[in-house]
């Protein structure tokens, strides 16, 4: 600005007026990925490669989400969070 | 940095902070458009011996609505990964960098590009494209636009680019936030100080960008090239993010943490200043996880912003006009909630419906200004190609909204209001620093060495 005064300030002036692998990086394609379902019983097939993570969100509901990878499967199993939570009680 | 550590969330979390969303049609490559994404804001560039980089555990998006409904149609996504290459040395580069496949350049990053449509397929553009070092000092990167140049990549007819650069932003940060104050006015702050010279905070700071020039016809919901400026289908609303996947396990000595889950957004932006300035603090977090879609959330806070009802306060006397403007603020909405309908500004339209929805809307038919004659002050100033019709680089975003806030246009909407006379002088001060003409248009970053901070 060229003038920096009370004046400049106040002074009037008009209106100027003027590959498909990476699907699920997508939040909204991870999210249309993730179920929510009832816990499957175990088939006893392998347990697949790499980490878990279990998430109880709430114990007494039974609401846990699974995490692996890029994926996540909600599912609701109150005994297995409930089982979940004693683990950690002191 | 329109956006940069405006939530108390993503403040801690500059890697994925989104600190400025800029679109253009290409003045020097007609038929083209330019985006660029900001991340990792105020970065001191004598930051050893760990540059800024982006973030491998991140994923950045440039999403794209085209149908009116401010839901993504297209995304273009970006992942990066880190290579090192000495682990014994706890050198960045281990020599001077001659070239982007230098052996000196010892901690590299590469990143790929998708792009994903709609209730369609993702694609892979690109990938292990390379990304520049960070601009060091003479002796470590003795010519680094040689190395900037190498790391602008053409994929088809599609043009990338993502590293460091300097930041085209400018504000006073540090008298805005101290009551809003404006230096070349604060004498007629409530809390006065003689009349100063603005400014410009982020003068000698770099940001990483991401930056992207597409055919225009890459963007629209036909396919084709838009020709008619007053055509819905010419218009696009345009905001970036970045995401986290959901859980993060450290696992101690030896073992490289894990991050699990999907993804979840921490940060957007579409408009400047949208979270910085009109968001409450209690909403900052919530809205940098939602998308734009949801945000008649936040409808009061765009139909009555803070710091219009500020502004006369800290200004006595200045502006009573404003005072005395109690209805909700619709040119506010207009411009920055749903886009400038056909009929208010004559010839001029950059509408994407009435979903309310913080995007940076770029009607791609109005025809780049040229460089030399662009205003900073954008629509505002007589020049359609510039803010809030997109936002080029140049564009003085911050005097445009606070002015804009401050009533300026209020009669686009509203015949029967008078803009107080101090309005369209109002000014942080703060001088734009130099830009370049040519992709990626943000200037070489400062270097470590120089830097006087």
């Amino acid at each position: 600005m060229a003038e920096h005064s009370r004046r400049a300030f106040i002074r009037g002036a008009g209106v100027t007026a003027a590959a498909a692998t990476v699907a699920v990086m997508v939040p909204g394609v991870a999210s249309a990925a993730s179920k929510s379902s009832a816990s499957p019983a175990d088939d006893g097939s392998p347990a697949p490669d790499g980490s878990v993570v279990a998430f109880v969100k709430d114990a007494k509901a039974g609401s846990i989400t699974v995490m692996r990878g890029e994926r996540e499967v909600q599912i609701t199993d109150k005994a297995l969070a409930r089982k979940l939570a004693k683990l950690t009680q002191l | 940095m329109s956006s940069h550590r405006e939530a108390p969330e993503i403040s801690k979390d500059p890697v994925a902070d989104s600190s400025d969303l800029y679109a253009f049609v290409s003045p020097d490559k007609p038929g083209y458009a330019t985006i660029i994404a900001n991340y990792v804001p105020l970065q001191l560039p004598d930051g050893g011996p760990n540059f800024f980089e982006f973030g491998d555990d991140v994923l950045y998006e440039i999403h794209i609505s085209n149908r009116g409904d401010a839901q993504a149609d297209i995304t273009y996504g970006f992942r990066f990964h880190t290579v090192v290459f000495n682990k014994n040395t706890f050198l960045y580069n281990t020599g001077q960098i001659t070239s982007i496949f230098d052996p000196h350049f010892n901690r590299r990053q590469y990143y790929s590009v998708t792009r994903t449509t709609r209730g369609g397929s993702t694609v892979q553009l690109g990938g292990n494209l390379e990304v520049p070092p960070c601009n060091i000092g003479p002796r470590s990167t003795p010519n680094y636009e040689h190395l900037a140049a190498q790391c602008v990549h053409g994929i088809g007819d599609r043009t990338f680019f993502a590293g460091q650069r300097a930041d085209a932003f400018h504000v006073d940060l540090g008298s805005v936030f101290d009551l809003l104050d404006l230096r070349p006015f604060q004498n007629l702050h409530v809390i006065s100080s003689p009349a100063a010279s603005g400014v410009n905070s982020l003068a000698d700071l770099n940001v990483h960008s991401i930056a992207m020039r597409v055919p225009l016809s890459d963007l629209t919901v036909s396919g084709k090239t838009p020709v008619d400026p007053t055509r819905l289908d010419s218009v696009v609303g345009i905001w970036t993010t970045a995401s986290r996947q959901r859980t993060h396990v450290y696992e101690g000595p030896g073992a490289t943490a894990q991050n699990l889950g999907g993804w979840e957004q921490v940060s957007r932006l579409g408009n400047p200043l949208i979270n910085e300035v009109v968001i409450p603090m209690g909403s900052k977090d919530d809205w940098n996880h939602s998308a734009p879609s949801s945000d008649s959330n936040y409808a009061a806070s765009f139909e009555h912003p803070e710091v219009a009802g500020l502004l006369p306060v800290l200004y006595p006397g200045v502006f009573k006009n404003l005072a005395a403007y109690t209805k909700p603020r619709l040119d506010l909405v207009a411009i920055l909630g749903t886009g400038i309908p056909s009929g208010v500004v004559p010839g001029f339209q950059n509408y994407t419906g009435k979903v309310v929805a913080d995007m940076l809307r770029l009607n791609l038919a109005i025809p780049a200004t040229p460089f030399a004659k662009a205003s900073p002050a954008g629509l505002a100033g007589g020049d359609p190609a510039g803010f809030p019709n997109g936002r080029r680089v140049t564009d003085d975003v911050v005097t445009i909204e606070l002015r804009a806030i401050a009533g300026l246009l209020i009669p686009l909407v509203d015949k029967s209001f008078t803009p107080d006379a101090a309005t369209s002088k109002i000014d942080d001060g703060s001088a734009m620093p130099p830009t370049q003409q040519v992709f990626p248009y943000l200037n070489t970053p400062h270097d470590g060495y120089s830097a006087t901070a």
